[in-house]
């Protein structure tokens, strides 16, 4: 093959491409919401039927409302009971939820981080980090109340400390897991030690991450519900543990039930900015 | 192919010796991967290594990279002896694309020469052309895993080739592609080569590959490895795969390699 030669590189127009296989085409929106649907009517058609059947059993037993409150009294008491105690205190643990889980996130994925650059570091702290994680959230809830009064604070380092645990060891994980081939070739390309863990092993880590930042998610409600059993003056946690005495069942589910839905918000928001952030984790085997 | 040699000599200062390997050995635990291994690549020159499965022949390619050290023996790439400095004049690719699946094809293309510090924008103007002279216009801003094979094999040896060092080590660079891919991205390569000119070092287990790509085979025994031959290639001007294989000299080389393979 000399200089003069017509073929080679000139020749490979990309419609060329012997795989044919080209780009793959961009689902649209609507088919995604079918799709959504399809996946997750039996889910639903399940939900309905056990809440169907609770409803029915109470009625049929004549169950009275302060042992099992039935699904229609919950709602009722949801509606009835939702200006006056339930919107605020949703709003009181929302707002440890949020706090804590955004002090969970940064100071978790920030100690992975150090973790991992440092091995001394990570073999030092590493075991106390998973001794900690012995200790019952329900014990330090108290102690936290004592040191720091009734107020926000208390609850939102309990919600931090409930989360930063998954946090920080999957995103240790996700660092650690990074393809070393990978690490070999940006080596080869001249990559600097910061270069690589900017431009590879953290994004590498991203699906890691999220695994535990999902996690979190989940546990972040009930550190606050603990917190607030500590010693509190408003929230879902307090609502609970004052109508419990008072009999008032079905104000207790309606809690219940919101601190539930709080959590599938959660949730799909971290579900939702890990798609955003790394749709490239969902597409299959890249690479 | 004359044309390569001459035209890249005549750019650069002292031809001199692209790739020296004298003595060496390099073990793993207790496996000896290679020993006693001694190789010369010229400058410009494109060298191929076959040998069976597990002689070593990565590890060759590791060691040449300055990725890792030799255990005994000396190599010296372009007069580097370090291993960081090694590290900084070869550029290495293997069998997988390694492209980045969180970046955009031209992103992963301009990777090296943002690691240089040249700025996002800056690198993209200055790869861009290269999309369009190696055939993947209109993908830049795909993800890697929106192409097929070929394609992302190549947009991986563009990011290597953009990585403007002298010496490329191709580790296995076609072995996951289909035998049609991989026919054509081999000429692909060639023209390539032709126009942007490198001391080559690949690694195949393809003999014909081998053959057709290099200007000499080298051959290399089971665990541990050691270059038990070395044939040249040097083939008359082709312009098809299909030709080249069916040249008597082609054959003639393909047996020799294959000779050597099997004693």
């Amino acid at each position: 093959m000399s200089a003069q030669e017509p073929r080679g590189a000139a020749g490979w127009p990309p419609s060329d491409d012997p795989g044919g296989e080209g780009v793959a085409a961009k689902t649209p929106p609507t088919t995604r919401a079918v799709a959504a649907v399809r996946h997750y009517w039996p889910t639903a058609a399940l939900l309905v039927a056990l809440v169907l059947l609770w409803q029915l059993a109470i009625n049929v037993f004549d169950v009275p409302n302060y042992v099992v409150p039935a699904p229609s009294e919950i709602f009722a008491t949801l509606v009835a009971d939702w200006s006056d105690i339930l919107a605020s205190a949703l709003w009181t643990t929302m707002a440890e939820v949020i706090i804590g889980f955004a002090i969970s996130v940064v100071a978790g994925v920030g100690i992975a981080t150090i973790l991992h650059w440092s091995p001394l570091t990570r073999r030092v702290v590493y075991p106390l980090l998973i001794g900690s994680q012995t200790v019952p959230i329900v014990v330090i809830a108290p102690i936290l109340a004592i040191i720091f009064g009734y107020t926000l604070l208390p609850k939102v380092l309990l919600v931090a400390l409930v989360c930063f645990f998954p946090i920080v060891v999957n995103t240790l994980d996700g660092f650690a897991s990074t393809d070393p081939d990978l690490l070999r070739m940006m080596r080869t390309l001249d990559g600097s030690r910061w270069g690589s863990f900017r431009k590879i092993e953290f994004p590498a880590s991203l699906p890691s991450m999220f695994s535990g930042l999902r996690i979190a998610a989940t546990y972040a409600s009930v550190g606050a519900v603990f917190g607030e059993y500590g010693g509190s003056e408003n929230g879902l946690g307090y609502v609970m543990i004052q109508a419990t005495p008072q009999l008032q069942t079905s104000l207790v589910f309606a809690a219940i039930l919101l601190l539930s839905l709080m959590s599938i918000a959660l949730f799909l928001v971290v579900s939702g900015t890990e798609r955003l952030l790394a749709p490239w984790a969902h597409e299959g085997t890249a690479s | 192919m004359p044309a390569q040699a001459t035209g890249a000599a005549g750019v650069l200062p002292d031809p001199g010796s692209g790739v020296e390997l004298r003595g060496v050995r390099r073990q793993y635990g207790l496996v000896v991967a290679v020993k006693e291994v001694n190789l010369s690549v010229a400058r410009f020159g494109r060298v191929a290594i076959v040998g069976p499965s597990g002689c070593g022949k990565s590890t060759i390619l590791s060691v040449v990279s300055g990725l890792e050290d030799a255990d005994e023996g000396s190599i010296t790439v372009l007069g580097a002896r370090s291993s960081r400095e090694r590290l900084a004049k070869c550029a290495w690719m293997p069998q997988r694309d390694l492209l980045l699946p969180w970046r955009t094809v031209i992103g992963n293309v301009c990777l090296p020469l943002e690691n240089r510090g040249v700025s996002k924008k800056e690198a993209r103007t200055q790869v861009e052309p290269l999309f369009t002279r190696f055939g993947l216009q209109g993908f830049e801003d795909k993800r890697p895993i929106q192409l097929s094979g070929g394609m992302r094999q190549r947009a991986s040896f563009l990011r290597t080739l953009v990585a403007d060092k002298e010496v490329m080590l191709l580790d296995e660079p076609f072995g996951a592609l289909d035998s049609m891919t991989r026919g054509d991205i081999q000429m692909w390569l060639l023209e390539a080569l032709h126009t942007e000119p490198r001391t080559v070092v690949m690694v195949t287990h393809d003999v014909e590959e081998a053959v057709l790509l290099a200007d000499e085979v080298v051959v290399m025994s089971p665990r541990p490895g050691r270059v038990i031959a070395r044939i040249p290639s040097r083939l008359p001007a082709f312009t098809s795969r299909r030709q080249a294989v069916a040249m008597p000299e082609f054959i003639r080389i393909r047996e020799t390699v294959h000779t050597a393979l099997e004693t």
